[in-house]
């Protein structure tokens, strides 16, 4: 089961750089749409993908869905090779970004966030306008309706 | 949007200015400015830019992409339950995600429910 604060918490006391996007920055904007995982857009610095791999480390990250047994290590090199990670961790769930569909990377998203505090720690999100825009562009008849409710939420915010 | 008339006149008022005033200031006929503020007529930018700059603003004007609309959003906005998103807006977003936590929580406690039943545990 996730456990939203500890992988939060984790990110957060490394300090490690990063964007709440997707189901769970829709919940922080007030959705009442389910959502299991927990999506970040990462700073991809070298220093930044080094808080990364401390943040997660203890919560054993590795491949979602892939079979036991992979040669998989969970390192800068890792990080470094790829962009985009969809990981299981013993927090839960956890896809990590290196860059966003119609949305970017994680500078060119920083001025379009907010921050909430959340577990006693300030944590940045998407704001509501960007998480429609990427979640548009991203295309998938499966996110309409998700849409449908930011939307929903923004008219409520006027 | 608020029309060339509106905002020409929103100007002035703001400035407490009259007509004649603003334009003396903006050098042209009372009687344009008078035209302009009843929509008789639609100034040029130069000239929508001189009169409010008369009246102590800067004309700024700037791009951006339109409202996208879709039938398949719009539809399905027809049935979202606005009185949860309400009460949601209500909380925190702490809360917001402790509530989320406890309903997955509850679906998590289900499955494992539904394993047992099917003999899976």
């Amino acid at each position: 089961m996730t456990d939203f604060a500890r992988l939060l918490g984790a990110l957060a006391d490394a300090h490690v750089e990063c964007i709440v996007i997707g189901g769970l920055a829709a919940t922080i904007h007030g959705s009442a749409r389910l959502t299991q995982d927990v999506d970040v857009c990462y700073a991809r610095t070298p220093d930044n993908i080094r808080r990364l791999v401390d943040a997660l480390k203890p919560l054993k990250p590795y491949p979602r869905g892939a079979p036991r047994g992979l040669p998989f290590s969970w390192d800068e090199a890792t990080i470094e090779a790829g962009l985009n990670f969809t990981l299981a961790t013993t927090a839960g769930p956890i896809d990590l970004l290196g860059e966003v569909i119609g949305g970017g990377t994680y500078a060119a998203l920083h001025s379009h966030t907010v921050t909430a505090t959340l577990f006693g720690r300030e944590i940045r999100c998407l704001d509501l306008d960007w998480l429609i825009r990427t979640k548009r562009a991203a295309g998938r008849a499966r996110d309409l309706e998700a849409i449908a409710e930011l939307e929903a939420l923004r008219e409520e915010l006027r | 949007m608020l029309s060339i008339a509106l905002l020409v006149r929103k100007a002035r008022v703001h400035a407490g200015l009259s007509q004649r005033e603003v334009a003396a200031r903006a050098n042209m006929p009372q009687s344009s400015v008078g035209r302009i503020e009843a929509g008789l007529v639609s100034p040029s930018f130069a000239t929508l830019a001189r009169i409010l700059d008369a009246a102590g603003f800067e004309l700024v004007a700037d791009i951006r992409p339109k409202p996208v609309t879709d039938a398949a959003v719009e539809a399905y906005k027809q049935d979202i339950d606005r009185t949860l998103l309400r009460e949601n807006l209500k909380k925190t977003p702490e809360e917001r995600v402790l509530s989320l936590q406890a309903v997955v929580r509850l679906a998590d406690e289900a499955r494992r429910a539904g394993r047992t039943l099917r003999g899976g545990e």
